[in-house]
């Protein structure tokens, strides 16, 4: 910052004022500083600069100034641009002195600390993570760390941490996300260290070394941000209503990853049944509802069952949406509705449109593309044509049938763009909520867990509320 | 303790990065990057995104950064102004400079904004930035000077000339 503000120069124009955070950019940028004999002077490798008090200096590389660039941001960002310009403003215009040196870091120090104080992501949660692989690790035999988390030890792990105070482990929400975040990272990194292992160079990953660019690459992977129902959402939110709020809360429930999906399979259940009655629980305490042994007792009937069916019900509605969404595309000519069907109908018979053409040339195959989604946009609705026909008309009944932001007489354009571009997450919502089901329908006694788990929830509960009941209904 | 494997080693790490990226960047709490408080400070051109006007309403914080970062990249500066008897200013002055608003007389939806620098050898801005209510910033780029002078017409309608007459209005020529 010193070097940057020589001769009335202002660091801002250094740091922000460039296309992109370069070591060529930043020597370019340094190029015309003139050697006057001041304590700053440009060199081949990197600005030199002498410090006043103490007759020592140092030289700051051109390739060394994006990283310096970078913290320079994570400070303006954090502490503040005030903050960051009132501290530096003596060495950048008062020479730098060792003295001065020590006394901006001593104070960058402890503004950055007041800010990780506030802003710090929850301790408590990554101690959770730990804890929670050291359990599991404890209890996995042969297997891996990503192989060890299942369905039991999930379960197992609450049992054991809710009532303890050991560590913050009190909901079974808590536990089943911290088992659901491991599931996505672990799978995420070993798919990411397989694919490293050909690229070792410079990192020594059996001494603990971890590449940045292998954690910025997991962590793209594991953003909780990009699941397709929080992007359908977000596509299609106020001009089409593909998901309503109840849905959207059933939704939520059902893993978009795979994995999690297989591996977790019925703590999903036990989440969106125990998970939401023990939320239940606190709320009631919270309001000092009398009434808590209802919600402690095991839930009456074939709840898993039930909730399975609810999931159905969901899924049902979601495809129904999408086939009415359909015939909006449909009729307003979108290629997005050539998509969807395929999506919603895969086993339809597509004879109908094929377009004769020997050819294997990439471009005629582009032609013949088309001319077959022109055909299917020219083709007419009829209940007993051929399959693409029929299912044409399927889909203008459903459409008149759902009464949904959207759904209502001709879409508009945006409608219809929002709608269009909604369809690759509608899709993979609909994907995922169809692979978790088909895994469910994979596990036989479910009538068995609903006892099982009904005695081991109510008495961990119990343990957990039963105090707060009596001083509930005593107050 | 887990084991210790690459894998276990990198998932952790992700994590840990995923959760500060959303504490120190996402949420609500998060600040506009310098790159983008810059370009809005900076750059007549720039259209700032509507996440960034509404915190620049809301946040005091940010509103005394923008401020600050106009004051430091700028060669002269006009503090707010006394309120003028008729409540519109169409006269400001400052060490080294003079503004000027004076309305066409032919043409009665436009206005010129005159500069006028006291030193004909001092240096020669090329834009001027108003710093209103709420920290909003219009910016202008002004013409090549003639000698001493130069100005730009500007309609009546534009936030510019309101700004320029709020005496809240602080302006700053770069």
């Amino acid at each position: 910052m010193a070097a940057a503000s020589v001769g009335g120069r202002r660091f801002e124009h250094l740091f922000w004022g460039i296309d992109r955070a370069s070591t060529f950019a930043f020597k370019a940028a340094f190029a015309d500083l003139v050697d006057d004999g001041g304590p700053v002077r440009a060199t081949g490798n990197g600005i030199a600069i002498a410090v006043s008090d103490d007759g020592s200096g140092f030289l700051i590389a051109y390739s060394r100034m994006p990283t310096l660039a970078a913290m320079l941001e994570f400070l303006v960002t954090t502490i503040g641009y005030k903050e960051v310009d009132e501290a530096t403003a003596t060495f950048r215009e008062g020479g730098v002195a060792a003295k001065t040196i020590s006394e901006t870091a001593s104070h960058f120090q402890r503004a950055v600390y007041a800010y990780l104080k506030d802003h710090l992501p929850p301790a408590q949660r990554q101690r959770r993570e730990r804890d929670f692989l050291a359990f599991a690790a404890a209890r996995a035999g042969n297997r891996t760390s990503l192989d060890s988390i299942d369905d039991p030890i999930v379960l197992a792990y609450w049992q054991e941490n809710a009532t303890d105070g050991r560590i913050e482990a009190r909901t079974y929400r808590s536990v089943y996300e911290t088992a659901k975040r491991l599931v996505t990272a672990l799978e995420a990194a070993g798919a990411r260290t397989a694919a490293a292992q050909a690229r070792t160079v410079g990192t020594d990953r059996e001494a603990g070394e971890i590449d940045t660019e292998d954690v910025a690459a997991v962590a793209e992977l594991i953003s909780e941000q990009d699941g397709p129902l929080e992007r359908v959402l977000e596509a299609a939110a106020e001009r089409v209503k593909f998901v309503n709020a109840t849905e959207a809360e059933v939704l939520s429930e059902i893993p978009s990853n795979a994995g999690v999906g297989r591996r977790l399979a019925v703590s999903v259940l036990r989440n969106g049944v125990y998970g939401s009655r023990q939320l239940q629980l606190s709320n009631a305490i919270r309001r000092k509802d009398p009434h808590l042994g209802a919600l402690i007792s095991p839930p009456d009937g074939s709840y898993y069952r039930d909730k399975l069916k609810h999931y159905e019900a969901t899924l049902a509605a979601l495809e129904k949406t999408a086939m009415a969404a359909l015939w909006s595309l449909f009729t307003a000519g979108h290629e997005a509705s050539c998509d969807l069907t395929l999506a919603l109908a895969p086993d339809l018979d597509w004879q109908a449109l094929a377009v004769r053409d020997g050819a294997e040339d990439g471009n005629v195959v582009s032609l013949v593309e088309r001319e077959a989604l022109r055909k299917f946009l020219n083709e007419v609705p009829d209940p007993d044509g051929d399959e693409i026909q029929a299912l044409l008309a399927d889909a203008r009944a459903t459409f008149r049938s759902v009464n949904r932001v959207g759904f209502k007489g001709d879409p508009d354009e945006e409608t219809v763009l929002a709608m269009a571009e909604a369809v690759p997450a509608l899709l993979a919502l609909i994907a995922a909520v169809r692979r978790f089901l088909d895994t469910e329908k994979g596990i036989g006694d479910w009538a068995g867990l609903e006892v099982s788990d009904g005695l081991i929830f109510s008495s961990v509960l119990n343990e957990l509320y039963s105090g707060q009941a009596e001083t509930s209904h005593a107050g | 303790m887990p084991a210790e494997t690459p894998e276990t080693r990198l998932a952790l790490a992700a994590l840990g990065a995923v959760d500060s990226a959303n504490s120190l960047h996402g949420g609500a709490g998060a600040r506009p990057s310098l790159a983008e408080i810059y370009a809005y400070a900076s750059d007549p051109s720039y259209r700032a995104g509507p996440e960034f006007l509404q915190r620049l309403q809301a946040d005091p914080l940010l509103n005394a950064d923008v401020r600050r970062l106009i004051s430091n990249l700028s060669a002269y500066e006009l503090p707010r102004a006394a309120a003028a008897a008729s409540g519109q200013i169409t006269r400001r002055e400052s060490a080294g400079v003079l503004l000027t608003m004076t309305v066409s007389q032919a043409r009665a939806s436009q206005a010129y904004l005159g500069v006028t620098l006291q030193d004909e050898q001092a240096f020669k801005p090329s834009r001027l930035s108003f710093v209103g209510r709420n920290g909003a910033v219009v910016h202008l780029s002004l013409p090549d000077f003639d000698d001493a002078e130069t100005q730009v017409i500007v309609e009546i309608d534009s936030p510019a000339f309101r700004m320029f007459a709020d005496p809240e209005t602080e302006v700053f020529l770069a």
